[in-house]
C-alpha cells in the first residue's frame, strides 16, 4: 500500500515545508478557518512543551520533527480556540496536551506519504475501519463498498494541481482517531444515502408526472401567521440541547435511550427534560397566541386541532419536506 | 408523555441550518463526550437545527461496539449538568430525609400526647426522641448529598494488610457480580449504563478532582508507605460518616481503590486507601480508577489520564520508581490506548482498547501481546480489568462483558 507513495515524496515534502511556513496546506473549506488564522505570536506554543508534545507523540518514528509537529500543534489549537486575548500560550499548550497526539502524528505521517506510518496505520485500524463500516451500512458489500471509498479518500485523492491530499491530513487528534475514521464513514455513508435519495426522488417525481410547479398549501386552511409566529417565539426560547431533545424525539423518531447515550445523560433525565420542554413550548404558544389577541379558547383550540391529526400528518409532512422539488434541486451535498 | 403540538413540530423542522456543518472531528469528539463545554454548547445549537448532522452523529455512535460508549466517553464537561445531577441526587434522597424527620416529629408528638397531664408535657422527651430519630436519617441523606459515592480514608498501614489479603478474592466477587450484572442487563442496558456513568462522573467535582493529578495517574498500582496517612483535602471532603461504610462494602459495585491523590502540585504523593461505591456505575466506572497493588515496594504502575484531564498522553502506562513521585511513560506498544495495568512482582499486564492486551514479565522492560482468544472467539471490547491472585490465575474482563480466566500465566485463557 505504502508504496502507492514512493514516487509522491515531493509533494510530501511540499506538505512539511507548508506547515512550517503556516501557508495554506489544507484546501478544503473545512480547513479555510485554521490557514487565515494561522498562529498569530499570542497562540505559540513554548518550546519546552513542543518538544514534550512531541516526544510523547513518537512522530520521531514517523520523520516528524520537533519543528513541524509544533506548528501541526499551533494549526489546530488556532482552529479550534476563540482567536481573542484569552488564547494565550499557556491555554493552546493545555488544549495541545488533550489532543490524541500519537494518534495524530499518524495520522499526519501517513497524510505526508510516510511508509511506515501507513503500515503501521493498516495494522491498527484496517480491522477496526471494517468493523465500523458493516455497523453503519449494516450489510456486507455496501460496507465493503463504503470502506473501500473511505480508503480511497484516506490515501488521498489527487487535487486539480496533481497533489494527492490525504484525508488524514484534517483530523485534529480531537477524539481517537478510531473515533474519526467511524465518523468519516458516517459522513460518507450518509452522503450516498442522500444523493441516492435524491436520484430516487427525482425520479419518482417524473414517473408520476410531478409538474414541478411550487406545492400548493397541503391543507385548504391557511395556515394561521399568528400560530405560526407563536410557535416560533416559543421554540426560540427553548435552549439548544432542549431544541435538539424535541428534535431528535419529535423529528428524528430517536428513543429516549438513544437521545441519552446521544447527550450523556441518564434516560430518565432525557425524559423528564422531553416533558418539561413540552410543557413549556405548549404553555409559551398559547401565551403567545393570547398575546395576540386570542382568548384561552381559541389558543387551545388552535393547537389542539392540530394535536389531533397529528399522527397522519407530521410523518407525510415531513417526508413532503424532502420531496419538495425545490429543497432537493438547491440541496447540493451538505457543504 | 404530553404530545408536542404538531405546529410546533413543524417549525421546529423548518428551522434554517445557519452554522457550518460538523466535521468529523468534532463528530468524533462529541461521541465521546470529549468536547470542551463551549464547543459542546455550539455542536448542538447546530445539531438542534440541522437533520443530517443528527443522522451523522447518531449513526457514528450506533457504529461504536458495545461498551464503547462506557469507556471511550469520557466525561461530561459542562459544569451544567453537574449541577443538575447532584440536584437531582439531593431531590432524590429528600423524600426519604424528609419522611424520616416526619416520623420523628410524630413520635416525639406521639410521645408527648401519651405523657400524662398529671407530669406534663415534657419537653426533652421530645426533644430527646426528635434528636435521637434523626441521627439515622441524617447518614442516609449524606450519603445520598455526596452523590452515592462516599470516600473513606483509612489508615494505611492496617488498611493495607487487609486489602493485601482480601483483595484477590473479594475483587473477583466484584468481578462476578459485575458480570452476573452486565450479562443480566444485556446489549441495551449497556448504553443505558453508560449514561448512568457519565452522570455519575458528572455529578462529583470533588472526585473529579481528585482525578485531575499532576501525575496523569488514574488507576495506580501501589503499595502503601508505611507511614500513616496524611488525609488530602479531598479525601476530607468526600469522606462520610462512619455509619456509610458498612452500606458501602457490601454494595455490588464496591471496588477497591489505592490511589495516589497528591495534593495538586505536592511532591511526594500521600496515599490514601478508600473504598469506594457506586450505586450508578457498577462495572464499567471502575476500570479507569481500579488499582492494584503491587508488591514491590517503590514501584508503581499507572495508566494516564483520558484525553479531557489534561493530561499528557491519554491512556499510556507510566511507571514510578519512587512511590508516585514522578512517572516514566513505558512504551508497551504504540498507538495503544491503555485502560488498565496490574503488576504482581516483575510480572506486568495492561490491557486498553479493542482486546488489546500485553504482558511484560521482566517489570516492564520488554513487552509481548497476549492474545485472548480460544476457539469460541475472540475478546470483545476494551479490557477494563485485569486480576492476577497470582502469578498463574487471572481473571480479565472486558468492556463488552466478557470475563476471561487463566490458570496458567496467560499462555491459554478460557472465555467464561
Amino acid at each position: 500500500m505504502g508504496s502507492r507513495f514512493r514516487g509522491n515524496d515531493d509533494a510530501a515534502n511540499d506538505a512539511t515545508t507548508d506547515y512550517k511556513a503556516g501557508g495554506p496546506q489544507m484546501s478544503s473549506s473545512e480547513a479555510s478557518t485554521t490557514t487565515e488564522s494561522g498562529p498569530s505570536t499570542g497562540s505559540r506554543l513554548p518550546p519546552h512543551v513542543q518538544d514534550e508534545l512531541w516526544r510523547r507523540s513518537g512522530a520521531v518514528e514517523y520523520g516528524i520533527g520537533v519543528a513541524e509537529f509544533g506548528s501541526i500543534l499551533e494549526h489546530i489549537a488556532a482552529k479550534y480556540l476563540p482567536a481573542d486575548e484569552s488564547r494565550s500560550s499557556n491555554s493552546v499548550a493545555e488544549f495541545c496536551r488533550t489532543l490524541r497526539l500519537q494518534d495524530l502524528a499518524l495520522a499526519r505521517a501517513c497524510a505526508a506519504g510516510n511508509e511506515p506510518a501507513w503500515n503501521a496505520f493498516l495494522i491498527r485500524y484496517r480491522e477496526s475501519l471494517s468493523r465500523s463500516a458493516l455497523a453503519i451500512a449494516r450489510e456486507e458489500s455496501a460496507a465493503r463498498e463504503l470502506a473501500d471509498s473511505v480508503y480511497a479518500e484516506l490515501y488521498g485523492l489527487e487535487g486539480p494541481d496533481g497533489r494527492r491530499v490525504s484525508k488524514l491530513a484534517y483530523y485534529d487528534g480531537r477524539g481517537s482517531l478510531e473515533g474519526w475514521l467511524r465518523s468519516v464513514l458516517a459522513h460518507e455513508f450518509t452522503d450516498r444515502l442522500r444523493r441516492e435519495r435524491r436520484l430516487v426522488s427525482l425520479e419518482e417525481q417524473v414517473e408520476a408526472g410531478h409538474d414541478f410547479r411550487a406545492p400548493e398549501a397541503e391543507s385548504t386552511v391557511p395556515p394561521d401567521q399568528r400560530l405560526e409566529a407563536a410557535t416560533d417565539e416559543a421554540l426560540a426560547a427553548v435552549s439548544a440541547e432542549e431544541r435538539l431533545l424535541l428534535a431528535s424525539y419529535y423529528l428524528d423518531g430517536r428513543t429516549l435511550a438513544e437521545i441519552a447515550v446521544l447527550l450523556g445523560v441518564h434516560e430518565s433525565t432525557v425524559s423528564r427534560r422531553l416533558d418539561r420542554t413540552v410543557r413549556a413550548v405548549t404553555k409559551n404558544i398559547i401565551k403567545g397566541l393570547r398575546r395576540r389577541g386570542l382568548s384561552r379558547e381559541q389558543a387551545r383550540e388552535a393547537l389542539e386541532v392540530d394535536v389531533r391529526d397529528l399522527a397522519v400528518d407530521v410523518g407525510r409532512h415531513l417526508r413532503g419536506a424532502r420531496s419538495e422539488p425545490g429543497t432537493v434541486l438547491s440541496t447540493e451535498s451538505k457543504e | 408523555m404530553q404530545e408536542l403540538p404538531k405546529i410546533a413540530r413543524e417549525r421546529l423542522a423548518a428551522g434554517p441550518v445557519s452554522s457550518p456543518h460538523l466535521d468529523a472531528n468534532l463528530i468524533s469528539a462529541f461521541a465521546v463526550h470529549a468536547l470542551l463545554a463551549d464547543e459542546r454548547q455550539r455542536v448542538i445549537a447546530h445539531m438542534a437545527v440541522c437533520e443530517d448532522c443528527r443522522a451523522e452523529v447518531q449513526l457514528v455512535i450506533s457504529a461504536m461496539w458495545p461498551g464503547a460508549r462506557a469507556t471511550e466517553a469520557v466525561r461530561d464537561l459542562t459544569p451544567e449538568s453537574a449541577s443538575r445531577f447532584s440536584w437531582q441526587r439531593l431531590l432524590r434522597w429528600r423524600p426519604m430525609a424528609a419522611a424520616a424527620g416526619v416520623l420523628a416529629i410524630s413520635v416525639a408528638f406521639w410521645v408527648a400526647t401519651r405523657q400524662p397531664a398529671s407530669r406534663g408535657v415534657h419537653p426533652a422527651a421530645s426533644v430527646n426522641l426528635a434528636s435521637k430519630a434523626e441521627p439515622p436519617s441524617s447518614p442516609a441523606a449524606s450519603a445520598g448529598a455526596t452523590a452515592a459515592r462516599s470516600q473513606v480514608p483509612a489508615p494505611s498501614g492496617e488498611a493495607k494488610q487487609t486489602l493485601t489479603r482480601a483483595l484477590p478474592s473479594s475483587h473477583e466477587n466484584a468481578v462476578a457480580s459485575n458480570s452476573e450484572m452486565t450479562k443480566g442487563l444485556g446489549r441495551d442496558a449497556a448504553s443505558e449504563v453508560s449514561g448512568q456513568l457519565v452522570s455519575g462522573k458528572a455529578q462529583s467535582p470533588e472526585q473529579r478532582e481528585t482525578e485531575v493529578r499532576p501525575t496523569g495517574a488514574l488507576a495506580v498500582a501501589a503499595p502503601p508507605p508505611p507511614a500513616p496517612v496524611p488525609a488530602s483535602p479531598e479525601a476530607n471532603r468526600a469522606s462520610a460518616p462512619p455509619a456509610v461504610q458498612p452500606a458501602s462494602a457490601q454494595a455490588a459495585s464496591t471496588s477497591i481503590e489505592a490511589a495516589a491523590a497528591p495534593a495538586r502540585g505536592v511532591q511526594g504523593a500521600p496515599t490514601f486507601l478508600s473504598l469506594q461505591k457506586n450505586l450508578a456505575a457498577p462495572s464499567a466506572l471502575a476500570p479507569r480508577r481500579m488499582a492494584q497493588l503491587a508488591t514491590q515496594p517503590g514501584v508503581r504502575w499507572a495508566v494516564s489520564g483520558d484525553a479531557t484531564s489534561g493530561q499528557p498522553i491519554p491512556g499510556a502506562v507510566q511507571k514510578s520508581l519512587d512511590g508516585g513521585g514522578t512517572w516514566q511513560p513505558v512504551p508497551v506498544a504504540p498507538g495503544v490506548t491503555f485502560r488498565v495495568v496490574f503488576a504482581l512482582g516483575r510480572d506486568v499486564w495492561a490491557g486498553g482498547v479493542a482486546g488489546a492486551f500485553y504482558h511484560s514479565s521482566d517489570d516492564g522492560e520488554h513487552w509481548s501481546a497476549v492474545s485472548l482468544a480460544t476457539s469460541g472467539g475472540t475478546a470483545a471490547g476494551n479490557i477494563v480489568s485485569i486480576q492476577f491472585a497470582d502469578a498463574s490465575h487471572g481473571v480479565v474482563r472486558t468492556s463488552s462483558g466478557q470475563t476471561w480466566t487463566t490458570s496458567d500465566g496467560g499462555t491459554t485463557w478460557q472465555l467464561k
